[in-house]
């Protein structure tokens, strides 16, 4: 037969294991989904990349389907997917270390992101309910910081780049990316 | 003289009969609007089913008999009431034209890279159906839709009708085509009063008869040889709804026969435009469903080729049988459930008979 003080000990053991299981249980309840800090939009595949010798069939289709995205939804779609595609082929470029044409996407991609933000404004000026183009919007622009602060921490500061017959420059890598946030909404 | 009457208060009958199906969201009818259909759904298809068997009895009995030019010209005239009747009772299709015209010539948006659906403040948007698609028709016809629309000022009700219309001019149209190419009135009546064709495009508007007028006026004037219009006009016609892709080896082998100079039998055209259509007809269902008023489609041609009984017989037994499909969602009001398979078996069992009866023809007629 077990002593009596051995026995309060022991229900106080268990009654604080009690205690903790249902404040443990009770924090699973409360936070049943870890919040994910990433945005849900989806950026599209690259396609052909700069230095195929497809490239240009590429951007002349780039080009042309600018007449056929005619309309200011049709203009804000057009201009917002140009904007994912040069981003992720910026980020798939500097991946491999291939700056110069990398900082070219990155410089299109705030362009037509831009642009994509004007249409909104026409839309909304001829009328239209511009509610889920300016979420799409917000959830772009989320994405496309998530991808550019990622990538900053990834690559150099600065980069000299020296080409065979071209005076050589420094190439301002993470100043470029910060100025491609900036204009991010 | 008399029976004449009675198809005229049959039509009328039917205009009336149409607005019990009013939609609830449909604002521009609400004065008209009693919500019947929604009640009564049985009692709807049974009146459903009687038009439908009238209407049928009625053109059979006028297929048989001998009529002059005259009665036939009072036939279809009579047949008109019908454009005054509300257009969705059994396809939503014409409001779907309408929302696709204003989003390209009011919204001026492009229909194949922006859905109805996106204009969010868009009024039509309360009761058209597949507002969450791209444009389903080709760009020939979205053009052309621009007459109606804008000679519509922008009033709903007055567009709708105007759209009911402009079907019913090329209905006018491919009867006319049909009359040269044969130069016979019963393939006219053959067409004209088959009570699908009737209903598709003075009731719902469907835009079918657009794209056949247009293979038809390609196939005349390769009659003429003027291939180069024949050729306009073939992909005129493609660019409506596409379907008259399957014409395509048809219409080059008449161009060939053209240049060779030989001569074109168009009970021949006919028989091999009817068989083609019923490819794609059949195909149908890979995209989405038979639906009834791609039947226009053979009744079109088999009015070309009245002569092979097959075709003629095949035709009517289809038109009657496909107008059935409407029932099982006019009663259920589901498309789900056994609404499919109800409509496979009102579309095939009409076509069944057909095949059996021509089957055991001969053996039949030999006992």
């Amino acid at each position: 037969m077990a002593r009596p003080e051995f026995r309060i000990q022991n229900s106080e053991f268990r009654m604080k294991t009690r205690l903790l299981l249902v404040s443990l249980l009770s924090l699973f309840y409360l936070f049943p989904k870890i919040a994910s800090a990433e945005s849900p939009y989806v950026l599209p595949y690259p396609g052909i990349m700069p230095g195929n010798r497809l490239y240009i069939v590429k951007e002349i289709k780039n080009f042309l389907d600018k007449f056929w995205y005619f309309g200011d939804i049709s203009q804000f779609k057009y201009n917002l997917s140009l904007s994912d595609e040069y981003l992720v082929e910026s980020k798939t470029l500097f991946e491999y270390k291939q700056y110069v044409l990398a900082l070219k996407s990155l410089e299109k991609s705030s362009k037509y992101y831009v642009n994509a933000d004007k249409y909104i404004e026409r839309a909304l000026e001829n009328g239209k309910d511009t509610t889920d183009i300016d979420n799409l919007y917000k959830n772009a622009g989320e994405k496309h910081g998530e991808l550019l602060v990622k990538l900053k921490n990834e690559i150099p500061e600065s980069f000299f780049w020296e080409a065979e017959n071209e005076e050589g420059k420094n190439l301002l890598l993470h100043k470029e990316i910060e100025r491609a946030i900036r204009k991010l909404r | 003289m008399k029976l004449i009457y009675l198809y005229l208060i049959l039509v009328v009958s039917f205009v009336f009969f149409s607005y019990l199906f009013i939609d609830t969201n449909l604002l521009y009818l609400k004065y008209f609007y009693t919500g019947f259909y929604y009640d009564q759904k049985f009692l709807v298809s049974a009146m459903y089913i009687l038009f439908i068997s009238a209407f049928f009895s009625f053109y059979i009995y006028i297929l048989r008999g001998k009529l002059s030019p005259f009665l036939i010209k009072k036939l279809i005239i009579f047949s008109l009431p019908l454009l005054l009747s509300y257009p969705a009772i059994l396809s939503f299709d014409i409001f779907n034209y309408i929302l696709t015209a204003k989003l390209t010539f009011f919204h001026f948006e492009n229909p194949y890279t922006v859905m109805p659906i996106e204009i969010l403040n868009e009024p039509l948007l309360k009761f058209t159906r597949a507002a969450n698609k791209f444009a389903l028709y080709g760009p020939a016809w979205i053009l052309l839709t621009s007459i109606p629309f804008y000679l519509g000022f922008g009033i709903f009700l007055l567009t709708m009708f105007l759209f009911k219309l402009f079907a019913a001019l090329f209905y006018f149209l491919l009867l006319k085509i049909i009359y040269l190419l044969t130069k016979s009135k019963k393939s006219v009546l053959f067409f004209a009063l088959n009570p699908l064709v009737i209903i598709e495009t003075f009731v719902s508007g469907h835009n079918d008869v657009v794209m056949m007028a247009f293979a038809f006026i390609s196939f005349y004037l390769l009659i003429k040889r003027k291939i180069m219009l024949a050729f306009l006009f073939i992909i005129l016609s493609i660019l409506i709804k596409y379907a008259t892709i399957a014409l395509l080896p048809l219409f080059i082998i008449m161009v060939i026969k053209v240049m060779r100079r030989e001569e074109i039998n168009i009970e021949k055209i006919g028989k091999w435009g009817f068989y083609s259509m019923l490819i794609i007809f059949f195909l149908s269902p890979l995209r989405e469903e038979i639906y009834p008023w791609y039947t226009i489609w053979l009744l079109s041609f088999a009015a070309l080729s009245l002569k092979n009984k097959f075709v003629f017989y095949l035709s009517i037994a289809l038109s009657f049988g496909v107008m059935f499909r409407y029932i099982p969602y006019m009663l259920l009001g589901t498309y789900f459930g056994i609404t499919p398979m109800i409509k496979t078996t009102v579309t095939l069992i009409p076509v069944i008979f057909v095949l059996v009866y021509f089957v055991f023809k001969n053996k039949w007629l030999k006992s």
